[in-house]
């Protein structure tokens, strides 16, 4: 991985490139330009439900491209299965809008494309594959080739907002600690050069002085210019970076 | 031609000469069809081996397998990559069929047994690593030939069965087993 490490493009170059719409050189189509005014993410009546438990009930909700939103509430009260039910990981009812287009249900491939990357709760990562790997595949939703991705100003970006992570790229993801494999995480995310990033409990089970250290590179993120959405259980450090939130109680979003 | 494809093509003819050269020197008796048939397994071998270490279409089939939740998150298009394995599984067991009946000879129930085998050494290599599960094959595959030819041809497989799963509870985490064994 030593042309990853060394390849890190610097925020300033990368910023420009990260508020147009169609910032990389994507293998497939570029998504369309969104009409000015148009909302970065709008979702009209969304339900989500596990079999007879009703997790999210009829959710309405916008926000504005460069935003940053806090989504908060108790443990277990549909704040993750909001963010499933956009990114179409799982089954929901109602309207999702990405910039304007109509997302279709359960298709993530969709929604990366679009825009909008999800870093799950937990992390999800591969744990088997190296931590330069996992961010990698982050890149997937626009790229096919390696090289691309390796040189592409996003990828840089990631590394460059976790410089911690660049002595650990060849190591496996599954070995690292909390702390990096979150890093991992958000890096993986912001490797697909996301117009909307969205983080479920970005600081579950980290120490105090990692989480500071996640939501300042979450900070940086959002002043480069990515609309950002937050899912906290605890709404006093989210509420430090994001200037609006969404209350779920009970699955019903106000 | 690209780094990947020439190295491919070293390691390929390496091998083959490799076993030509044991053979000669040793005056080992390996029939011809066997050379074909590891010659066969060291192409398809290193062709995986890059496809998975130099493209993100590979990585990303490996992320698949290593956690398909999140190969999800990122697009990867899971249940296409389950067909390609699917496909890709079919084709290699044809092209080994043919490969290997001059030396073994076939019947419509002979798979049974290569499979058993099969997933015995890619649990042991331990199933997302394929280099490691190819190694455990050519190693088992020795061993049952071993027990065949010098115990007993009859009880060949259950004997190697035996002696896996003896190691298996002798040695768990050196087989790569410790977190089944020891739940």
């Amino acid at each position: 991985m030593s042309d990853a490490a060394s390849g890190g493009a610097a925020p300033d170059r990368v910023a420009p490139d990260r508020v147009a719409p169609d910032r990389v050189a994507h293998d497939g189509p570029a998504p369309d330009v969104p009409a000015p005014g148009v909302p970065a993410l709008s979702v009209t009546g969304m339900s989500v439900a596990y079999g007879q438990v009703v997790a999210v009930h009829e959710a309405t909700f916008s926000i504005a491209e460069g935003e940053s939103v806090a989504i908060i509430g108790p443990n277990g009260n549909g704040k993750s299965s909001i963010l499933m039910g956009i990114t179409g990981l799982v089954q929901r009812r109602g309207e999702v809008r990405i910039f304007g287009a109509q997302a279709p249900p359960r298709d993530v491939m969709w929604t990366a494309r679009r825009g909008l990357t999800l870093v799950p709760e937990r992390r999800q990562l591969y744990p088997g594959l190296s931590a330069a790997d996992n961010i990698v595949l982050g890149c997937y939703s626009w790229t096919r080739s390696v090289r691309k991705a390796r040189a592409s100003d996003a990828f840089g970006f990631a590394l460059d907002l976790f410089p911690d992570l660049r002595p650990h790229l060849g190591q496996a993801a599954g070995t690292l600690s909390g702390g990096q494999q979150q890093m991992v995480a958000i890096a993986r995310g912001l490797a697909s050069n996301p117009r909307i990033l969205a983080v479920d409990e970005p600081c579950l089970g980290l120490a105090e002085s990692v989480s500071k250290r996640v939501y300042e590179a979450l900070s940086r993120v959002h002043a480069e210019g990515t609309t950002l959405i937050v899912v906290e259980e605890a709404p006093k450090r989210a509420l430090q970076i994001c200037s609006r939130r969404v209350e779920v109680r009970n699955g019903i979003a106000a | 031609m690209k780094f990947g494809n020439l190295i491919m093509a070293g390691l390929v003819t390496g091998s083959i000469y490799a076993v030509f050269a044991v053979c000669v020197a040793t005056g080992l008796h390996i029939e011809r069809a066997g050379i074909l048939v590891l010659g066969c397994a060291v192409i398809s071998g290193a062709m995986f081996a890059l496809y998975i270490r130099y493209t993100l279409s590979g990585k990303a089939m490996e992320a698949c397998g290593e956690n398909y939740l999140g190969a999800r998150i990122v697009g990867i298009d899971t249940r296409r990559y389950r067909r390609i394995i699917f496909v890709v599984t079919a084709i290699l067991a044809a092209i080994f069929g043919i490969v290997e009946s001059p030396i073994t000879g076939f019947t419509y129930l002979s798979g049974a047994t290569i499979s058993v085998t099969g997933f015995i050494a890619a649990a042991y290599g331990g199933f997302q690593k394929p280099g490691r599960a190819l190694l455990a094959g050519l190693v088992i595959g020795i061993l049952e030939a071993l027990l065949g030819g010098y115990v007993s041809a009859e009880y060949s497989d259950t004997l190697l069965y035996a002696i896996l799963a003896a190691l298996v509870l002798a040695r768990p985490s050196a087989m790569g087993f410790e977190s089944a064994v020891g739940g």
